[in-house]
Parts: C-alpha cells; structure tokens; sequence
C-alpha cells in the first residue's frame, strides 16, 4: 500500500515535471519541423519567459498593490506576446539569412543566439536566484488516496498545459495556416510552389513556439519558486530531450516525449537516487538516437541515392 | 561464357511498394550488357542493391559465384547459423563462409570487384580531378595513421603509386589537362567521365554505370560510346543503365529489358526492338521522355 | 555565378609548403613572444596556445572528417583527470602520465563514438552533446569513489623536467609550445596522406566515399579516436598547470568554445584555428573589464560571422570555396 501511494504520488511528480517538458519540446519539435534546425536559442527564450514573468509580477504589486488573481491573466499575455516577439526577431535577423547556408552555420548561429540571451539576463537580472513575490502561488491541495496528494499549482499546471496543447493540435490538424504548415515541413519548395508564403508560416511558427515556451517559463518559476540564468540550458536540454524521445518534427510525439520524460525521471530519481536524473535522462536521448532515430512516433525515412 | 554476376529472384520492397519484382538475368564476362526500362521501372534500384547500397527484400546476387547480396538475416536465423556464432574467430575458412552469409557493406563490395557510378553525378566536388581519382586506388593501399606521420618508404613508395594510378586514369578518360581543376568547376560532359575514371581507378572486374549519357549532348555520347567500348576492351565488364536509345543500341550486345519492376525482355538488339512488349512499354514513355528518375 | 567563375581564374594548387625560414621565423616569435610579458599574460598566452592544440584536434574531427562533434570537452577532462588520478594515486610523475592520458581519452573516444557513428549531421552533434554532459555528471556524481565529486581532484604534483619543477607560467608556456609544434607537424602531416584524403571523401560525400571502397566507419572512427587522444593530451597539460581539476572541465561551455575556434577560424584550418584561438581566448582576457559581457560578444561573433563571414575569418581555400559554391547553386535556379 505504501508503495502505490509512492507509486502514485511520484507519478503526479512525473506528469507534471512532463507537461513542462511537452510544452517547450513543442518549441523545438516545430522549429525542426519548417527548417530542419535544433534551435539551441528556445531553452532561453523560456528562461526570458521566467524573468518577464517576475518584472510582471513585480511591477503589478507596484501599480495595484497585488499580484494574485486575475492580474495574472494580463501579465501572461503581454509575456506570451514578448517572447514571441524575440522569437520572431531572432528568426528574422538570426536563422532566415542562413536559410540556404548548410547546416552547420544555423546551428552556430543558434548556439549565439543562446548566448547573448543568457548574458543579457544575467547582466539584467543578476546572477543570483530568484524567487516570485509570495502569495502568488496557490496553497492547498487535493489529497488522493492515502498520503498521495495533488496540490493546486499542479492541478493549475496539468490544466494550463493541455489545453494549450490541445489547442496548438487543433490549430495545427484543424485550421489552413496549420495544414500550411505541415506542408512547409515536408518541402518548402513545393510548398511555395502551392501558393504558401513559407516565410510567414516559419514566422508563424516562431511566434507560437517562444509563445509556449516564454509561459511554460513563467509557470516552472511558479511551481519551483526560484530560478536563475541557467534554467534555460538545463529545462532547454531536457526538453529537447523529450522531442527527440518522441520523434522530433512530431508534435504529438513531443508531447508524449514529454510526458515519458518526466515521469521516467521523476521514477529514476525516487527509486534510484536523485543525483542521476540527469543521467538517466541523457541515456535515454543516446539509446534513442543509437535504435531508434526517429524518435516513438517519427516514421522512417529512406535516403535517397 | 561465364556468369561474372547472377541476379536471381531479385525483390525489392519499399513500404507497400514493389519497385523491383522476381529479376533475373546474368551478366557475362566481358560484355556490355544494357538495362533498360522506362521511368520508375526499378533500374537504379537494382544497381543499389548489387553494389550493397540497399539489401534486397528476397533474391540474391551472386559475384564471381559469391553471394554478395541477399536479404539480412533475422536474429532468428543468425541464431540457428553456425557461422554466425563462430563469425568472431579468425579462421580463414570461416571468415570466408561468413562474408557469403552476412550483409556486405558497399566498400566491401568495391573491394571484391564492381565499381559503379551514380546517376545524379557524385563527386568529391571540392577537391582537384586528380583527388578524386586517387581515392580509387584507396582500398588497396595500406598507409594508416603512423605511415601518415613517419612516412616510411613503403608509405612514399605507395603515394607515388597512388598518384601515378590516378594519372593514368585521368589520361586514359582523356581528362589529363584537367588534374589540378576542382571537381565541381569542370564542365558537365567531363564530370561524367570523371566520375567513370574514379570508378575504373578501383580496378574493378564489373563496372556499373548509372545513365552515363544523361544530359550529354550528341558529340559527347558517341565520344563516350567510344570510351565505354575502350574499357570493355581494356577487360573490364560493363552494365550499364541507359535511357538515351541511341547509346544502348549502338554499344550493349545484350539488352535487359525492365518494365514496372519486371523483366519483360532479355537478348541482343534486334530481339529486343522488335519484342511487342518492349514496344508497347516504350511507346507510352514516349511522351515524357525527358521527366528525370528519381 | 560570378563566385564560381572567379574560381577559375584562381590558382587551384592548394596549400603549398610555406618556405622554411617562415617557419622558423613563427617558431622564434613564439619563443620569444612572452619573455617581456607579465606572470598573467604569460597565462593567456599559454591557455591560448592550449586552446590551439584543443582545436586543432577537433579540427581532425569537424574539419577534415566533417562530423560535428560538440562533446569534445569531455575528453579533455578524460585526459586531465587520467593525469591527475595516475599523479595523485601511483605517484606517478606528470610528464609519464601524458601517453597514457592520450591512450585513455583515444580509448574513450572509441567506445563512445562506435555506436554513434551512423548518425549524421545534427543527429550527432546532439549524441555528443548527451555524452559530455554525462561524462562531466559522472565525475560530478563521483562515479567509482576516486573522482572527487564536484570538487574534482587537487594537489597534483607540478610536471619536473630533468630535476626542474615546472612551477613559472613560463616553463608552462614552453611545455605546451613544444606541444604545439609538435601537433602542427602531426596534422599537416595526415593532411596531405592517404587517411587524411579518406577523410575529406567522406566529408565531401559519404556514398560516394563508400561507393569508392573505403571503409566509412573506420575512416570516421579514427578521427574521433585521434581527436579525442589528443584532447586528453591538453588535458593532461592543464592538469599541470593548475594542479587543480573539476568536472566544470567537461561542461558544454568548454565544448562551445573548441567548436567555435574550429568554426570561426575557418574550418579545416590551421591558421584558422590560431585566429578563433585568440578570438575566444585571448580576447575575453584582455578586455577583463568586459567579463560580464564576454558571452553576449561572443553570441553576437558568432552569429554575425555566420551571417557575414561562415568560410570563417582565416579559412582553408578548400572550405571557402565550398561554401561560396553553395550559395551561387542556391541563387541560381538548377
């Protein structure tokens, strides 16, 4: 009994530790998607999602004298649209000159681009951790069975995070930019050739990635209560982890990468020992790409000759 | 005449697709023997095979009466193969029946004897004409990493072998004013006979050439059609996939011919121009002749 | 199409041997190069001169072979920590530790690049990646109880030549210069051979290569072996040093850095790599004042110089070439 209730409770851990993977993996996933490039630059636009996040918080206690409730809906918005924002500055000035240049210059590029987002919130904000103003994230909880609880931040997290992604699957399986898009990422060129602004859709596609990521920033800060500079590269690799895990260009793959992550690693913690998770997690990214390249639900893909 | 290579049931699956379907035929020591088909009738597919590029769904081929394609072994049958368990042991004998059970890599069948060239031209686009060559006589040279940084005699001796091999490889293709050039700077009708001369640079036994003469102009083909008579002459066997008619039937003696994966005909050229079913495979192509294979 | 053009009328000999008093000329400089400097320049230069032969050995990997390796720091604590253990556990002296370093980081390189060897491209930029994070969290999370954890290993005892403790910059300098000189003559050496043109069949075309007869996963198996050999070697060069080492070694930044001295300087490179050497290494000591802003420079470098400049800023001919090709083929419709 005391097992299940391990069991249970770690699982909760888990999913949620997942949902912020799926929701940055979906960054990276569709990146790779439209343009075939690991945008090393997304675990920091998620980062500047967490440092905008504390500005907004900060800056709402300031004006109105409160930071809870509602005012968290106008502080999402503005840091959604932020971070979008960078992202598609970052495509325009920093991936679309390099659209034609290989593979390896956009790779450089990206990793640059991570740089000079991680100094600049570093110079900003400083090097030491952060933490939230309290009393912005809710207390209390529901307890399940035994001592295996679920708290509301997690309860938040788990509903935030799927219907994000439901929508971003509707919008994607449902809609004409979203059918564009899947074009794009099987051929730009005849894409173009159908009457696709290819441009606009990868545009598009850094508006929503960043987007997602710059909330999920703002909601790890949430749940942990602290952070610093590096949360970026460590959330950024682990969530990049998770897209390869299930299939990278494959947004329900990144979901479900995500989900498999987290909770694999929230196991491997508990019943191992914590101090290997990461390693845990970078064992899975080599056994994948070792057996299986495409990831749980990539489908083969034959090379030409 | 000797079968130098034997395609036996050969079968090639892609997914649901069936893009080469139960070929057979041989390839006779030192003739040029022509595989033709329309568009998509599975020749390039064949030639992957049998120079180990793809394994084959079914059907093997054979090469100097060694098997050196077939289908991969499942763990299954690696478990209930003898030679499997014992693959690791440096015994000749066994070695040997191992190389006729397990998949060959395409190097590996470089080194027994067939050297091809590719339809979409592949060189090493960034190194000189004689560089590229010289990657020919590579598999049967031996400098490693401490002839590369002591350079012993044998390693001296075996680099002027290297280039003195690509040399005369590069004259007998007539490109020899061309050594120092880039690859990729070379005009079209010379790349394609560089790429032959890199070919012929591995000494092979069976020389497999993917549409030479695509996108040639006249004079270029019949110079080729020489050059490829040459090399049958000089002893090495030729396949070759054409789609240009005129080049077939001015230098294949035999003539295969494939339709939507099958073989539909097979023997000399007035056999095959005049096999109905040749014709009536030739005769809707007509149209889209020049639409590129994929 | 004027790129390709241009090209024509370019001498294509490529890369004739410099005369030798030029040589020795560079060899003079770079003796005589710190003797009026300070303790702390002497430093820089050294480390410098260290991140050379670091890039220069993933030069072997990323520039001639073409395989982008962004593990490489890994090796270089693999080898500093094999110093460092051999120094600290046997007592044995640091200079003899060296081969076995290079031996032990070669070893590494193999075991861990065999299975990975298929992959291609950003498939295995990011298996090397994983790798040297779970090398560095090894050594973090003290693997068989010698590494030290986070700490890493200190006390090792300075490298003693003929009776004489290393312990000046100076000697360090001199140490790594010979290093240096010898890992230049070594690579313009694999240049011009037969495994150095396997190489650069490979990284042109792999199918072609194959199609050719060599053995693809040997050629590229020895490149990661060698480069990594040699990264232990600087390893085990800084172990000296600083007598002091940490996992930080193998951290990704590390990594970063050795990529981008490669690809900076121009890849495939020698002299390309001395430029990115002083433009990652010795620039950032210089302006100190700007340490806080080193990576956003940095970042900045790098992607405008991917923009503006991707051949590198000293580049191989051949690479130059290459790279201007692509984008006269993508300017003009086929």
């Amino acid at each position: 009994m005391q097992f299940i209730q391990q069991l249970i409770q770690q699982l909760i851990n888990g999913i949620t530790i997942g949902a912020f993977y799926s929701l940055v993996a979906l960054g990276y996933t569709m990146v790779y998607g439209v343009l075939k490039l690991i945008n090393f630059a997304h675990g920091d636009m998620f980062m500047w999602g967490a440092y905008l996040g504390l500005t907004g918080f900060n800056v709402a206690l300031a004006m109105v004298g409160q930071a809870g409730g509602w005012s968290i809906l106008p502080i999402v918005i503005i840091l959604m649209l932020t971070v979008a924002l960078v992202g598609v500055l970052v495509e325009r000035i920093a991936y679309r000159p390099l659209r034609s240049a290989g593979r390896l210059a956009p790779v450089i590029s990206a990793l640059g681009v991570a740089f000079i987002l991680q100094s600049l919130a570093r110079n900003v904000y400083g090097a030491s951790y952060k933490t939230y103003p309290t009393g912005i994230t809710p207390t209390g909880g529901l307890s399940l069975a035994g001592s295996a609880r679920v708290s509301t931040m997690q309860i938040i997290v788990l509903i935030t995070s799927f219907l994000l992604m439901g929508a971003l699957y509707l919008f994607v399986q449902r809609t004409r930019i979203g059918t564009a898009m899947r074009a794009v990422s099987l051929d730009h060129d005849t894409s173009r050739l159908m009457g696709i602004d290819v441009n606009r859709i990868i545009a598009i596609v850094f508006l929503i990635g960043p987007g997602l990521g710059g909330v999920a920033g703002m909601i790890v800060a949430l749940y942990y209560g602290s952070f610093d500079f590096t949360l970026g590269w460590s959330y950024g690799l682990k969530a990049f982890i998770a897209a390869i895990l299930g299939g990278i260009g494959n947004i329900p793959g990144a979901m479900l990468g995500g989900m498999l992550l987290g909770i694999i690693e929230t196991l491997g913690a508990g019943y191992l020992s914590p101090q290997w998770k990461d390693v845990i997690a970078y064992a899975i990214l080599i056994i994948i790409l070792i057996f299986r390249p495409t990831g749980l639900l990539g489908e083969r893909v034959a090379e030409k000759v | 005449m000797m079968a130098l290579l034997k395609i036996q049931n050969l079968t090639k699956q892609f997914g649901g697709l069936t893009a080469v379907d139960q070929v057979n035929f041989d390839v006779h020591q030192g003739e040029i023997l022509g595989l033709i088909g329309p568009n998509g009738a599975g020749k390039t597919t064949i030639f992957n095979m049998i120079t180990g590029i793809y394994p084959p769904t079914f059907g093997e081929v054979y090469f100097k009466d060694h098997r050196i394609a077939h289908s991969p072994l499942t763990w299954r049958q690696r478990l209930s193969t003898p030679v499997w368990w014992l693959s690791w042991l440096p015994i000749s004998a066994i070695r040997q029946q191992w190389n006729d059970v397990r998949t060959l890599r395409p190097h590996e069948i470089t080194k027994r004897g067939i050297a091809r060239t590719f339809q979409t031209i592949r060189l090493f686009n960034n190194l000189t004409a004689l560089e590229n060559v010289m990657a020919g006589p590579h598999h049967r040279t031996q400098a490693g990493l401490w002839g590369a940084l002591f350079r012993p005699p044998t390693q001296q001796k075996e680099e002027a072998y290297i280039v003195a091999e690509a040399k005369r490889y590069l004259k007998f293709m007539g490109l020899a004013d061309y050594r120092d050039e880039l690859a990729k700077n070379l005009p079209y009708g010379h790349q394609r006979r560089l790429e032959i001369a890199r070919a012929l640079a591995t000494e092979p036994a069976l020389i497999v050439l993917d549409e030479p003469g695509a996108g040639l102009n006249e004079q270029e083909s019949i110079e080729l059609m020489a050059l490829i008579h040459e090399i049958r002459n000089s002893g090495v066997t030729v396949l070759l996939i054409e789609h240009d008619m005129k080049v077939v039937m001015g230098i294949c003696e035999r003539i295969v011919v494939l339709d939507y994966g099958k073989k539909i005909a097979e023997g000399n050229r007035d056999e095959v121009q005049h096999n109905p079913r040749v014709i009536e495979a030739y005769l809707g192509e007509a149209e889209e002749e020049e639409s590129e294979e994929v | 199409m004027t790129a390709m053009t241009n090209m024509n009328t370019t001498p294509t000999r490529l890369r004739k041997i410099n005369p030798l008093w030029w040589q020795i000329g560079l060899v003079v400089v770079s003796i005589l190069l710190p003797l009026p400097l300070g303790d702390y320049y002497r430093t820089v230069l050294w480390r410098t001169g260290l991140y050379t032969i670091l890039g220069l050995s993933l030069n072997i990997i990323l520039g001639y072979a073409g395989l982008f390796q962004l593990g490489h720091a890994a090796f270089y604590a693999i080898g500093a920590y094999t110093a460092g253990l051999l120094n600290l556990h046997f007592g044995i002296p640091l200079l003899l530790t060296f081969p076995v370093a290079v031996i032990v980081s070669a070893f590494f390189g193999f075991i861990i690049t065999r299975p990975i060897l298929h992959l291609r491209g950003d498939y295995l930029c990011i298996v090397t990646i994983a790798f040297g994070e779970v090398v560095r969290l090894m050594l973090v999370n003290n693997l068989f109880g010698i590494t030290g954890g986070a700490n890493g290993l200190s006390r090792i005892a300075r490298p003693v030549l003929f009776g004489l403790v290393l312990r000046q910059p100076i000697y360090h300098y001199y140490l790594m210069l010979l290093f240096l000189i010898i890992t230049i003559f070594a690579i313009r050496r694999l240049e011009n051979s037969r495994l150095g043109r396997a190489w650069m069949y490979v990284r042109e075309d792999q199918v072609a290569a194959e199609a050719m007869g060599i053995d693809t996963t040997h050629v590229k198996l020895l490149a990661f072996v060698i480069g990594s050999g040699w990264a232990g070697l600087a390893g085990a060069l800084y172990a000296g040093q600083l007598t002091v080492i940490a996992p930080d070694m193998a951290k990704f930044l590390e990594s970063v850095i050795m990529f981008c001295i490669v690809v900076l300087g121009g890849t495939g490179s020698i002299p390309g790599v001395f430029v990115g050497a002083f433009g990652m290494i010795t620039l950032p000591e210089i302006f100190r004042p700007l340490k806080d802003w080193r990576d956003a420079w940095l970042g900045f470098a790098m992607v405008a110089m991917m923009i503006l400049r991707p051949e590198g800023l000293w580049p191989s001919r051949r690479i130059q070439m290459e790279i201007h090709a692509e984008e006269a083929v993508a300017t003009t419709p086929e």
